[in-house]
């Protein structure tokens, strides 16, 4: 799986013995004796196979390959013995479900394929999240069909049986008097309820009677940690709890350092509700403002981004609180201007902003609550009565565990749900080793399953039924969609037979469940009919009312807020990469090859730092093939990590940089992982986990090479590419002064005139402009955050192979979509000379950042077309760009004509090369059971592109005949804009007046890409407009 | 208390309010002809019109001996009637060797339409086939003149926007006009339609409206050409003199043929004898000449000899000759390497000797019952054994014979195997924990980069199956009947027309077109699949 991957042939190449290595000079293993047969005549006389024989044998072997090639093979077609009901070979499933890991929770849609399940995607019918989801809920599919899974229960590091397994379990438990569960936050009632049945502490009462059940044992983890925001929280309100955000009603967002679109709670909650505020046509526009040192999703997206030390966020946010008439000693930070503009944009918003901030550290968390509670937030934008219940670790409970743990007083140690032996690292391994018992239900062998007792694997989510309660009234179900693959069984169902409960089902459990925690709904609806529509929309909510929490002010008294930068050369920020996220992503080929949206590197975690200090240092800037990134080694809380590479990343803060986690994590049969674990330089206290420490660095010798999607910067000021403005420019009304057409100077009688790029055409007219179908897609650049779901959807939608990081750092990567990043420059735009381009390539310091989903854009004059010499890329009526892969020959002369560079060559045949099965374990035979079926699988030689889903249109177009209705507006859904959690990409039919897309298109601020050389592309962008005054910058 | 009850009330309201919607949907006046429909989805798996046995008894006459609320009681639900003792229906379960008749969850109209259909099976097939002998019959006489000249005027000014059918083109189809609307009202709509709109005909407004307020053009024609156009809409000629000409012939040159090889080859060889005998004549001519001149002749004497001869003289012409014969070859050798991959006639022997004459042809079981997913996948699906054993739970063969790929086959040992793949016990009637499937041979394949959809052609595009397949009717093993190459379906796309009829996808499209583009596409009275883009590459690779 790693790129770094090492192998040997023997231990003589491993210990480099000498010997080895002199005959590794050497192509053959020892002196061939050709000179020998061939030169002595006596020899070859002798020899049974005369000249005449092999050239027989030659002319029989070629005619008998030929013959057997002319052979069919013979297909079997081998039906069901009794067909399920719901299943038609050949038509999708659609089932309601829901996705959580531990780090991330979506209601979901599955689809699945005679039974397998192939497709994620967001359940857009979801009250909670309107269908949002991220890349890593995107890519999950594929980690259902790992062979690395566990199949069989393990004892001891030995495959054993249930039976077996069971038998000793239930023994030590017996014998137990102190058992501990470490789990990942309990969202699921029915879990919770199921696991303290046989992990649960039984209270008797004085006559020895049994009287219930409680969950003291059970410790919450979270791998990244929230327990400073919790303890403040508990401070506040008296609850401990995360409150859920109403970003659409957030006229203000003043965010420090809180990465709320990428990383930081429940980030597909918040993603829809926040992009409709993004839209410059309604009444109003939301203001965003974020204090960050690393360059995060939300920065990028921020109408104004100031890159600030970690150490200052706490100072700035005291200086908000006092200048909101809080008060506290706020100490002076360099930033008054712009804390003066979030003040001012705050105070014009109350009750209707919202602030946040990153820190997991109870003093900085209580000041935001203190600012949030001055601008009457709660109850408005921040409701603290409907809390959010998917992060609920407790840093302190977790220290108190190691620390039992290590006296040897633990007897049983369930861990359910968390790798703690990766996220807390040696310590808890230490640790671990002192407890008389463990039991892990991990379903890959991870660093704490190798180190457990037992492992009692569990299923895969997508193979489990399960509740959940993400938030105070919402209920979710979670069902499964596919039968187990391995002799595996639901962690649930495990405690169940422990707890003598052998002959409940789960599924039973839960609805027995569900029959009391509804017994109020239940009083008009039979719960049969009641649960089947729970099941059918994957959940429940019920209306709770709101009320205001009583807030504590108390609470933020005598709070000492300190702006000293921290000890050591850097501040480094310890964050996660969108696809990768806290570790899910970490043995998902498809997750680790979509691009970091900001870095666009892959396969990779990495160090991040302002270019103009790495100069100041030294270090190379660039990134590309030929310049490879130089390498530190980062020591922090006493732990040092060897050789991280080095990435420039403009808008970095000065005196800052940042780390990933979650890669380096040796999942299943993995040799190596990629990148580093970084989970140890988080700092680990009773009062929190510190994600902003101080740290030191070291030069290495050596270089390491690094694989990235786009290594250029900026757009250089062609305004073609990228369209943006301010909202003040775009308010008043003028098209020209943001969204110019683009015209051409032309000579006609005498005179010098200027004609729209229409006008100008070198190819015959191709009928689809208002005949038909005309399919094209709709880009909101302003909705669009860069988030990548849609790469991964793609992927899991179009069979794209993974070629791994050798082969995208030679720029052969496959993905048929890319988002493309582009810097500002403060170089002059209007400077034409070579030094003047030179410079406009450098972003600026703290660079404004555009997202821009590229794919192929459907000319209806398409350059590809023109050139391709056996017409294999040919233009449809309905104004789309095939692609005939059988046709095609391998000249590239397409992708040379392509303006957009989206057509993307196979140089291998990636399911049969060893090289491809090595670092994507889903090309083997369980792999392909992801494959979508209705889409070829592109063989070595020929070019692929996007088709914009040619093969949900045409389904979408047989289902409107077969309704005798026109196509919907809305009903075919490319995988991109079902996947878009902000709902920026539409597709649609142009040609359909009714329809959105038809809107898009004649919108003011409608552009196409390079429009100028008269391609005519049929995907249309939306200049992105910033909430700016024209002279703010 | 209290509350309980009247929720209970209020769901027994309910149930029945939905109950009596259920059947404001359901009465509908159903025919014999829907009969007819019913009873061949339904019973034709087990019973025959006829007096045959088949599963059941065969229902000739039926409905003589029973009454006809006996009837529709027994097929909504015989085991209830055997419970509840009626001597008629415990009579035919003993009969029958105890097995059941399952029940049909008819409406009540749907069994009296199935129960009409079985009384007079013969009334609904000739009220269809009615029109069809006017039709014969007027095209074996002799055809009216003014019927031509209607032709011909309709062929020039209506056929754009009419057909003569039921068709909607653009404007309505024009079959039984004469009925619908009287003489004077038609000559005032064709020749100013705009005018008796305007007049708030209400016939009119309602065609105008109905057509989506696109105004039919004024025709300049006369009275008498109205008759005449009337006249041929009332009776098209059929062309069906010439189809049978057309075969006589078509037999006629396949008898000619083997009398034209003969006289070639009888020429062949005279004219063989003529080159023997002429180069006889050439040497003799030659020797004389040089016995003349007193030389010896040293030129060709065998015919061979003389050939080689004049091929050394005439070096240009050989080479010609080879260079085309080459190319030939080549073309032929092409010709070849198109048919490699081509499966047509692939008939393997499939682990069961199912057969499809039997169960298509003979039984007359409808394609759709086992290949159900035809309908709604792009797969035709085949059937799991489970559907099988609707019919065969209860026919199990006895001492039958069946006729398979010429042989004679016992017809229990067939059915067994499918006992055995459930692991069904036909004794006990219980199914085993040890079901195997059967491993079928796939006759028709498609390349993996070809889409091919079933559902589109036979929900969208009413083919029927045999357009493929063949008379699948006919075989006992199922062979590949056609090509199945990307040139035989091209084929089809060129010159096949899109059942577009009342398909509102298709009528939203049709708006879309442009009229140029409109008149262009139905030159010939057809949109064919070429036209509306069915041969574009991303159609079926992707």
């Amino acid at each position: 799986m790693a790129n770094s991957k090492k192998y040997w042939k023997g231990l003589e190449q491993l210990n480099n013995d000498p010997k080895f290595l002199e005959s590794v000079n050497n192509e053959f293993p020892e002196e061939l004796p050709i000179d020998k047969f061939l030169g002595d005549n006596e020899t070859l006389e002798n020899s049974t196979t005369s000249r005449r024989d092999f050239l027989k044998y030659l002319g029989f072997g070629v005619a008998a390959a030929s013959l057997a090639a002319c052979e069919t093979p013979v297909t079997k077609a081998i039906p069901y013995i009794t067909k399920p009901e719901e299943i038609t070979p050949g038509k999708a499933n659609y089932y309601a479900s829901t996705y959580f890991d531990g780090n991330d929770f979506a209601p979901i849609l599955v689809k699945t394929r005679e039974g397998r399940p192939i497709h994620v995607t967001g359940n857009k019918e979801s009250k909670l999240t309107n269908g949002a989801i991220n890349a890593r809920v995107a890519g999950s599919v594929l980690s259902l069909y790992d062979n690395n899974r566990y199949k069989n229960p393990m004892m001891g590091g030995n495959v054993t049986d249930w039976k077996t397994i069971d038998a000793a379990i239930k023994k030590d438990l017996a014998a137990a008097k102190n058992v501990r569960v470490l789990t990942a936050s309990l969202v699921s009632p029915s879990t919770t309820h199921a696991l303290s049945k046989s992990l649960g502490v039984k209270v008797y009462d004085e006559n020895g009677n049994f009287k219930g059940i409680k969950i003291d044992n059970f410790i919450q983890l979270d791998e990244i940690s929230y327990s400073g925001m919790l303890d403040a929280n508990m401070a506040s309100f008296g609850v401990r709890a995360i409150p859920t955000y109403n970003f659409e009603k957030a006229k203000t967002i003043v965010s420090v350092g809180a990465d709320f679109m990428g990383n930081w709670l429940d980030t597909p909650m918040y993603l829809n509700d926040y992009a409709q505020t993004r839209k410059p046509d309604n009444d109003w526009m939301s203001k965003h403002f974020q204090f960050e040192a690393n360059m995060s999703l939300s920065g990028t997206n921020a109408d104004v981004r100031v890159p600030v030390k970690p150490s200052e966020y706490a100072a700035i946010l005291a200086n908000i609180y006092k200048q909101l008439g809080g008060s506290i000693d706020a100490p002076k930070t360099n930033y008054d201007a712009q804390i003066a503009n979030a003040v001012k944009s705050l105070k014009a918003a109350k009750g209707a902003s919202i602030v946040v901030a990153g820190n997991n550290d109870k003093d900085t968390q209580l000041i935001v609550n203190g600012i949030n509670q001055i601008l009457g937030n709660y109850g408005n934008t921040i409701d603290m009565n409907t809390v959010s219940k998917t992060k609920a670790g407790d840093d302190a409970k977790v220290e108190a565990l190691i620390a039992e743990m290590n006296e040897g007083k633990v007897d049983v140690l369930a861990i359910y749900g968390v790798d703690p032996v990766f996220s807390l690292g040696e310590k808890f391994k230490a640790a671990l080793g002192k407890v008389k018992s463990t039991i892990s239900f991990a379903t890959k062998a991870n660093e704490t399953s190798k180190a457990c007792k037992y492992v009692c694997p569990d299923n895969h989510l997508f193979e489990s039924w399960n509740d959940y309660n993400p938030v105070s009234n919402y209920y979710t179900i979670q069902q499964p969609t596919i039968s187990p693959l391995f002799n595996t069984r639901q962690v649930q169902e495990s405690c169940l037979v422990w707890a003598g409960n052998e002959d409940t089902s789960y599924y039973n459990f839960i609805k027995e469940t569900w029959k009391n925690t509804f017994a109020s709904e239940l009083v008009l609806t039979p719960f049969n009919d009641f649960w089947n529509k729970a099941v059918h929309d994957g959940e429940v909510k019920m209306n709770v009312e709101t009320g205001v929490a009583s807030f504590n002010s108390e609470a933020l008294a005598g709070i000492k807020v300190s702006n000293k930068p921290f000890a050591g050369d850097f501040e480094l920020e310890i964050t996660q990469n969108a696809a990768v996220g806290a570790g899910a992503g970490a043995d998902n080929p498809w997750l680790q090859e979509t691009p970091d949206p900001i870095t666009k590197i892959t396969w990779d975690n990495y160090v991040t730092m302002n270019p103009a200090e790495m100069k100041e240092r030294g270090y190379n800037t660039q990134l590309g093939q030929e310049s490879p990134a130089n390498m530190i080694s980062v020591t922090a809380n006493g732990v040092t990590i060897e050789n991280m590479p080095v990435v420039a990343q403009p808008g970095q803060a000065r005196g800052t940089m940042g780390i990933a986690v979650g890669y380096g994590k040796v999942v299943g049969s993995m040799a190596e992982p990629t990148g580093k674990n970084a989970y140890p330089l988080v700092g680990r206290s009773a009062t929190g986990a510190a994600y902003y420490v101080g740290a030191t660095i070291a030069e290495v010798s050596g270089t390491y090479p690094i694989a990235a999607t786009q290594t250029h910067q900026t757009v250089m000021g062609r305004s073609s590419v990228v369209r943006e403005t301010t909202l003040a420019t775009y308010k008043q009304g003028d098209k020209d002064a943001y969204n110019p057409e683009h015209k051409l100077v032309t000579h006609e009688k005498g005179e010098f005139i200027k004609k729209n790029i229409k006008e100008f055409d070198l190819w015959k007219e191709h009928p689809v402009e208002n005949i038909g179908h005309r399919w094209g897609m709709s880009i909101d650049m302003n909705t669009c955050i860069g988030c990548s779901a849609c790469v991964t959807a793609c992927i899991s939608e179009n069979n794209v192979p993974v070629v791994g990081k050798d082969e995208v750092r030679r720029g052969r990567e496959m993905h048929w979509m890319r988002i493309d990043r582009y810097y500002s420059t403060d170089a002059d735009t209007e400077d034409k000379s070579i030094a003047g381009y030179r410079k406009m390539e450098d972003p600026a310091d703290n660079p404004q950042v555009v997202h821009q989903p590229m794919m192929c854009q459907h000319c209806n004059h398409a350059g590809c077309e023109t050139v391709c010499p056996v017409a294999a890329t040919t233009h449809s009526n309905e104004g789309l760009n095939m692609m005939a892969y059988n046709r095609c020959i391998g000249t590239r002369y397409c992708a040379n004509n392509c303006a957009y560079k989206v057509r993307r060559f196979n140089w291998f045949n990636y399911l049969a090369y060893d090289k491809f099965t090595e670092i994507n374990p889903a090309q083997d035979d369980l792999g392909r059971m992801v494959l979508n079926p209705d889409v070829v699988v592109r063989a070595r030689g020929v070019m692929e592109k996007c088709s914009m889903c040619v093969q949900r249109i045409q389904a979408g177009k047989l289902d409107a005949k077969k309704a005798s209705t026109k196509v919907q507006d809305g009903a075919i859904q490319t995988a991109c804009s079902g996947a878009c959690p902000t709902n920026a990409i539409t597709f649609g039919d142009l040609n359909d007046t009714e329809s959105k897309i038809n809107g898009d298109m004649n919108h003011n601020r409608a552009y196409r890409v390079i429009e100028e050389v008269g391609q005519q592309p049929n995907i249309y962008y939306l200049t992105k407009v910033r909430n700016l005054e024209n002279n703010e910058a | 208390m209290n509350k309980i009850t009247r929720i209970n009330s209020r769901g027994t309201l309910l149930k029945l309010a939905l109950i009596y919607f259920s059947f404001l949907f359901v009465q509908v006046n159903l025919s014999a002809q829907d009969g007819e429909k019913l009873f061949k989805t339904s019973c034709t798996a087990c019973h025959k019109l006829t007096s045959d046995r088949l599963v059941g008894p065969g229902l000739a006459g039926v409905t003589e001996k029973r009454s006809k609320e006996w009837l529709m009681s027994f097929i909504k639900n015989s085991q209830e009637m055997i419970a509840n003792g009626d001597a008629d229906a415990i009579a035919i379960f003993e009969e029958y060797n105890k097995m059941p008749m399952p029940a049909h969850p008819f409406s009540d109209e749907e069994l009296a339409a199935i129960v009409d259909y079985m009384a007079n099976p013969e009334a609904s097939s000739a009220k269809k086939e009615e029109p069809k002998e006017v039709a014969t019959a007027d095209a074996g006489g002799e055809v009216d003149p003014l019927v031509l000249e209607g032709q011909k005027i309709f062929k020039n000014n209506c056929k754009a926007c009419h057909s003569i059918g039921t068709d909607k083109v653009v404007g309505p189809g024009l079959k039984g006009i004469s009925d619908k609307r009287s003489f004077e009202w038609i000559v005032k709509w064709t020749q100013n339609s705009a005018e008796l709109i305007a007049s708030g005909d209400p016939d009119a407004v309602a065609i105008f409206e109905e057509f989506n307020k696109v105004p039919m053009p004024a025709q300049p024609v006369s009275e008498d050409d109205i008759k005449a156009i009337l006249a041929y809409i009332a009776n098209p000629p059929v062309d069906k003199k010439a189809t049978t000409e057309e075969v006589v012939v078509t037999t006629a040159e396949e008898d000619s043929s083997m009398v034209t090889f003969i006289v070639l080859a009888v020429i062949c060889v005279a004219l063989l004898i003529v080159i023997l005998m002429l180069n006889k004549t050439r040497v003799m001519v030659a020797k004389a000449n040089a016995e003349k001149e007193g030389v010896e002749y040293t030129g060709p004497i065998s015919l061979m000899a003389a050939f080689k001869h004049t091929l050394s003289n005439n070096k240009g012409y050989v080479a010609a000759v080879v260079v085309i014969l080459v190319f030939a070859g080549l073309v032929d050798l092409m010709g070849g390497a198109a048919t490699i991959g081509v499966h047509q006639g692939y008939k393997p022997e499939q682990p069961i000797k199912f057969s499809h004459k039997i169960h298509a042809g003979d039984d007359k079981i409808d394609c759709n019952y086992c290949h159900s997913s035809a309908r709604h996948s792009k797969t035709s699906g085949i059937p799991s054994l489970n559907l099988c054993m609707n019919c065969h739970v209860y026919i199990n063969g006895g001492d039958k014979t069946f006729l398979y790929n010429g042989e004679e086959y016992p017809m229990a040992e067939e059915i067994q195997k499918i006992y055995k793949h459930l692991d069904y016990d036909p004794k006990t009637g219980k199914y085993g924990d040890n079901p195997t499937p059967v491993k079928w041979i796939k006759v028709h394949n498609l390349p993996d980069h070809a889409f091919f959809s079933h559902q589109q052609h036979v929900t969208v595009g009413n083919q029927q199956c045999q357009t493929c397949h063949g008379p699948v009717e006919e075989m006992d093993v199922v062979e590949q009947y056609s090509k199945l190459t990307m040139g035989w379906c091209i084929e089809c796309h060129k010159t096949t027309g899109v059942s577009t009829k009342d398909n509102g996808y298709y009528d939203e499209m049709h708006k879309r077109m442009p009229e140029h583009f409109r008149n262009k596409v139905l030159e010939d009275g057809k949109i064919t699949v070429d036209e509306i883009g069915g041969m574009e590459c991303a159609k079926c690779h992707y």
